[in-house]
C-alpha cells in the first residue's frame, strides 16, 4: 500500500526557499503540476534534495509528526520582533520574524549532522529517549535494531554488559592473551550510539565508555575494536549528579551539546489522543527517504567543515572565550593567572574576590564563571555554529548561529558562580536557574561591549598576528626591528589606563608570543650573517 | 455500490485503508466521516465502475491514489457542500471519460490535474477548467500544454507567457473552443474571437483593514518587462490580463526597479473615463493599459485600453 501513510509523506516544497540560491524570477511552469496531492509519478525522479535540504526535511518530519514540540527557542529574525510582554515581570515573548527552530530536534539534528556527542536532560517522560531513537532511524537502523542497540544504564552494568565477552572456550584453551576472542556487543558497531540514564552507570564502567566516546575504540583483554564514526546520544534525569553515581568530568567533558527537554504543553493532548486510538508509533514511520546512508553522513560532516567562519565573527568569539579564564590574584606570574591555577590549589572563590579593588565586578562578565572554556568546548562551539549554518543553508557562519548555539554547547562547560554581583541583582536572578538564557545574555553583553570597544573596526593585536602568520620568510632585520617596536609599543598602549581584565590579559600574552617569535628570529638572522 | 471490484477492495485492504483515514482524519469527526463516505460512495465507486473493464493492476493504482486524493481533498474542502458539485462532475464525467484510454498513465494524469485545480482557488475558476477539459480531451503527452493553457484561461495570467507558446502548437483547441487566431492573443485583453476584448477595469489590491493584501500605500514599481507593488516591507508581482488579475508576493529585486512618480492629475485619455470619487495616486501607463493606485483604500486599478481608450 505504497503512498497511503500520511506519516510517509513529504512535502516536496523547499523547507526554507530563501536559502534556495535561484531567484524566484526563474519561472517554472512546471510548478503548476505541484501541489497538495504530491508529485506526479514522473516529476519523483527530478527531484533529489540535497543534504541539507533533507535535513531539514527530517526537521520538519519529526516537528510535525513525531515530537509534539511547539516550543520555538532557537529564535532567527529578518527585522526585530516586537515582544508582547506578560505578568508583573513584564516577560516579553517575542514573534520571530524569521524560520525559527525547537532545540529539542534540532540540537540533537546537528549532532546527527556533524557526528557528535549530545546529552539529553529532563525529568522521565519527556521524550529524551523517543527523540533519540528518531536519531537512529535517521541513521537508517530498523526501530527494533535501535532499540535492541540502546545502552540502559544500570548501577549492576558491568564493563563486559557495555562492549562484549571473551569467548568462553577460548578463556578456557588460550595459552596467551590475544587468543581470546570477544564477542563485541553489536552496537559498537553502529554509526548512531544511544546511551540510555548514562549517570546511573557505575564509574568503572564510565570510564571504558570515555574510552569508546574518547578515542571511538573499545578494549577486552588486550583485544582491540575500532569503531565507525558515530553521533552518540546520552540521557539523564539529572544534570546535577543525581544519579546512581556521579558522572566523571572527563566524560561529562566529551559531551558536546546538552539539551533540555521543555515541559509538555497540554493543548496538545489531542495528538496524543489520536496517537493512542489509532494505536500509532511514528517512529515506526519515517520515510525511507529520509534516511542517511553512510556515505550521506561523511559528505554531510565534510560540508560542515566545509562552512566558513568569517573573521569579524571569530574575532568575537575570540574576544567573549578571553572574558572567563583570568584570575588577576590567582598567580603571581603573567601566565599563571588564571581561574585554574587557583582550582588546582583549592583556593577559595571568595578569598579571591577579597583581593580584588580595581575593576568593575558587576561589569566584568569574567566575574560570573567559576571557570573558563576548555578547547574542547570551542572546538564545539565552531563545530555546531557552522552545523547550523549547514541545516539552514548557508555556506558561512552568521552571528545568530553563534547567538543561539552557544547556550547549548557551553550549558555543562562554563559554570556561573553564584555570589557573582551580577547575581545578586533581582533582574538577574533567574539567569542562576535558566542556563541557557543566562549564557545567550552573557554573548550578548560580551558583543555589546566588543563593539563599544570598536574592536570591530580596529584590532591592532589581530594585525600584527595577521602579520606574523604571513610567515617569516623574506623578513629582513630592519622589518623585525620594526615590528618588535611596534609589539612594545602596542604592549604599553595595553598597559596604560587599561584595567587588567581577561581581554587584556590574552592580548598581552599574545604580544609576548609574537615579542618572542620575532625576537628569536631576529637572533638566528643575526647568526647567519 | 456500483463497482463490485471496489467493494472487493476495501475489504481486502480495509486495514491500511482505515488506518490511513484514520491518520489523516481532521476537524469534526463526524463531518468528516460524512465528507469522505460521500465521496467514496458518490465519487470513487462510479470512477471505478466506469473504469470495470481495465485489469485490476491499474485499477488497484488509480484507486490508491483518489482515495489518498479524497483524503487529501477533504483536508482542503473539497469535499464541502459549496464545492462538492464540482468533485461530483469531475470523478463522475470527466475523469471516467478522460482516463478511460489510458490505465498505465492514470494516476499520474490523476495527480497532475487534481494539483492544476487546487492552484485555482475559487470554484468558478475550477468548472471554466473543467469546461475547456470537456471541450478539447487532451491526450496524455498533450496534458501538461493543456494544464498550461487552461489553468491561463481559467484565471492564472502569471502562465500566460508560456500558454500563448504553446497555444499555436494546438490548432484543434483553438477551434474547439472558438478562440480563433492564437497571434491575437499579443494583445493581453483578447479573450478570442467569441468573447472579443475584455473592457472592464480589473480591481486588486486593498488594505487589509478592507480585507487586501496590503499592510501600507502601495507603490507602483517598474523594471523591463515586469511592473511590482511594494507595501510595507512586501513586494508583489502585477500579472493582468482579459483572463485574470493576480498579485504574486515576491522576494526578487530587479537591479533596474524604478518607483513610478506620483501623478498630479489623471491622465487626458483617462479623464473621460473617471468614475472614481477617490483620487489616484499614481498612475502608470503600459503599452496595453492603466494601472492606477489610490491613496486611501490602497487599491489598484488596471484599465484595459481598448477602443477608445487605446
Amino acid at each position: 500500500m505504497k503512498g497511503l501513510n500520511p506519516f510517509s509523506r513529504l512535502s516536496a516544497s523547499p523547507t526554507r526557499p530563501a536559502a534556495r540560491k535561484t531567484p524566484d524570477a526563474a519561472f517554472d511552469v512546471a510548478s503548476l503540476v505541484n501541489g497538495p496531492f504530491g508529485e506526479s509519478e514522473g516529476a519523483e525522479d527530478a527531484v533529489e534534495a540535497t543534504l541539507d535540504e533533507k535535513l531539514r526535511q527530517a526537521y520538519f518530519w519529526i516537528v510535525n509528526h513525531a515530537v509534539i514540540s511547539p516550543h520555538y527557542d532557537v529564535e532567527y529574525n529578518l527585522t526585530a520582533p516586537q515582544p508582547i510582554h506578560f505578568g508583573d515581570s513584564q516577560t516579553p515573548l517575542y514573534l520571530p520574524t524569521d524560520q525559527s527552530y525547537s532545540s529539542f530536534i534540532l540540537l540533537p539534528l546537528l549532532t546527527f549532522a556533524a557526528r557528535r556527542k549530545c546529552l539529553f536532560v529532563g525529568g522521565p517522560g519527556r521524550g529524551k529517549t523517543a527523540s533519540a531513537l528518531l536519531m537512529g532511524l535517521l541513521g537508517g537502523y530498523s526501530p527494533k535494531d535501535v532499540r535492541r542497540a540502546m545502552q540502559h544504564g544500570h548501577p549492576q552494568m558491568t564493563v563486559a554488559d557495555l562492549l562484549g565477552n571473551p569467548m568462553p572456550m577460548d578463556l578456557m584453551q588460550a595459552e596467551q592473551e590475544s587468543d581470546i576472542r570477544i564477542s563485541w556487543r553489536r552496537w559498537l558497531n553502529m554509526r548512531v550510539k544511544i546511551v540510555d540514564e548514562y549517570n546511573r552507570i557505575p564509574t568503572r564502567t564510565q570510564s571504558a565508555l570515555l574510552t569508546v566516546m574518547g578515542d571511538n575504540y573499545a578494549e577486552m583483554f588486550n583485544q582491540i575494536y575500532e569503531c565507525p564514526p558515530a553521533a552518540w546520544y546520552l540521557t539523564a534525569n539529572d544534570d546535577q549528579g543525581g544519579g546512581t553515581y556521579p558522572v566523571i568530568e572527563a566524560l561529562k567533558d566529551r559531551i558536546d551539546v546538552v539539551v533540555q527537554a521543555l515541559p509538555f504543553n497540554p493543548r496538545f493532548l489531542d495528538e496524543l489522543l489520536l496517537r493512542i486510538e489509532e494505536g500509532v508509533d511514528p517512529a515506526d514511520c519515517l520515510p525511507d527517504a529520509l534516511q542517511f546512508s553512510e556515505q550521506d553522513m561523511d559528505q554531510m560532516e565534510r560540508s560542515i567543515r566545509a562552512v566558513t567562519l568569517p573573521p569579524e565573527l571569530r574575532q568575537r568569539l575570540e574576544f567573549f572565550a578571553s572574558q572567563f579564564e583570568f584570575s588577576e590574584y590567582s598567580g603571581q606570574q603573567f601566565e599563571y593567572k588564571s581561574k585554574d591555577t587557583s582550582r588546582l590549589a583549592g583556593v577559595p572563590r571568595h578569598q579571591l574576590a577579597m583581593l580584588e579593588d580595581g575593576r568593575d565586578r558587576l561589569a566584568d562578565l569574567g566575574c560570573q564563571t567559576r571557570n573558563g572554556l576548555s578547547v574542547r568546548s570551542l572546538m564545539s562551539l565552531i563545530v555546531y555554529a557552522k552545523a547550523m549554518a549547514f541545516f539552514r543553508g548557508n555556506t558561512e557562519v552568521e552571528l545568530n548561529d553563534l547567538t543561539q548555539i552557544l547556550p547549548f554547547v557551553l550549558h555543562s562547560r562554563l559554570f556561573a558562580d553564584a555570589d557573582a554581583p551580577f547575581f545578586q541583582q533581582p533582574e538577574n536572578a533567574a539567569f542562576l536557574s535558566d542556563k541557557i538564557g543566562w549564557l545567550r545574555h552573557l554573548f550578548n553583553l560580551s558583543c555589546a561591549e566588543f563593539e563599544r570597544q570598536g574592536r570591530h573596526r580596529k584590532d591592532d593585536v589581530a594585525e600584527l598576528k595577521a602579520q606574523l602568520d604571513e610567515g617569516l620568510e623574506g623578513v629582513t632585520d630592519k622589518d623585525c626591528r620594526k615590528r618588535l617596536e611596534q609589539i612594545e609599543r602596542a604592549l604599553s598602549e595595553l598597559s596604560n589606563g587599561n584595567k587588567l581584565s581577561g581581554t587584556v590579559h590574552d592580548d598581552a600574552m599574545t604580544l609576548k608570543y609574537l615579542h618572542q617569535r620575532y625576537s628569536n628570529y631576529q637572533r638566528w638572522l643575526n647568526s647567519q650573517s | 455500490m456500483q463497482s463490485d471490484w471496489l467493494a472487493q477492495y476495501l475489504t481486502q485492504q480495509s486495514g491500511p485503508l482505515n488506518q490511513a483515514y484514520r491518520l489523516a482524519r481532521q476537524g469534526d469527526p463526524a463531518h468528516f466521516a460524512n465528507a469522505f463516505g460521500h465521496f467514496v460512495q458518490q465519487d470513487l465507486d462510479p470512477l471505478l465502475a466506469a473504469l470495470g473493464h481495465w485489469a485490476d493492476a491499474c485499477k488497484t493504482a488509480l484507486c490508491e491514489t483518489a482515495y489518498q486524493s479524497g483524503l487529501t481533498m477533504a483536508r482542503h474542502g473539497w469535499l464541502t457542500p459549496g464545492h462538492q458539485p464540482i468533485t461530483d462532475r469531475m470523478f463522475q464525467q470527466v475523469l471516467p471519460t478522460w482516463l478511460a484510454p489510458y490505465p498505465d498513465a492514470a494516476p499520474r494524469l490523476l495527480t497532475q490535474f487534481l494539483n492544476t485545480l487546487s492552484h485555482l482557488p475559487d470554484a468558478g475558476q475550477q468548472t471554466r477548467l473543467l469546461d475547456y477539459w470537456e471541450r478539447c480531451w487532451p491526450t496524455p503527452d498533450k496534458t501538461p500544454d493543456a494544464l498550461v493553457i487552461f489553468s491561463w484561461m481559467s484565471g492564472l495570467p502569471q502562465y500566460r507567457q508560456a500558454a500563448i507558446a504553446v497555444l499555436q502548437h494546438h490548432p484543434d483547441w483553438l477551434e474547439a473552443l472558438g478562440m480563433g487566431n492564437a497571434a491575437a492573443f499579443e494583445h493581453p485583453w483578447w479573450q478570442g474571437k467569441t468573447l472579443q476584448w475584455h473592457r472592464d477595469p480589473a480591481q486588486l489590491g486593498a488594505s487589509h483593514w478592507l480585507g487586501g493584501d496590503f499592510p501600507g500605500r502601495p507603490r507602483l514599481l517598474i523594471a523591463p518587462g515586469m511592473t511590482l507593488v511594494q507595501a510595507g516591507q512586501e513586494y508583489w508581482h502585477l500579472h493582468a490580463d482579459a483572463f485574470g488579475q493576480v498579485l504574486l508576493p515576491t522576494a526578487y529585486r530587479h537591479p533596474l526597479l524604478l518607483p513610478v512618480p506620483d501623478c498630479k492629475q489623471l491622465p487626458a485619455e483617462l479623464s473621460p473615463l473617471w468614475q472614481e470619487t477617490e483620487m489616484p495616486r499614481q498612475c502608470l501607463e503600459r503599452r496595453h493599459d492603466w494601472v492606477v493606485s489610490f491613496h486611501a483604500s490602497y487599491r489598484l486599478l488596471v484599465i484595459p485600453k481598448i477602443g477608445d481608450r487605446s
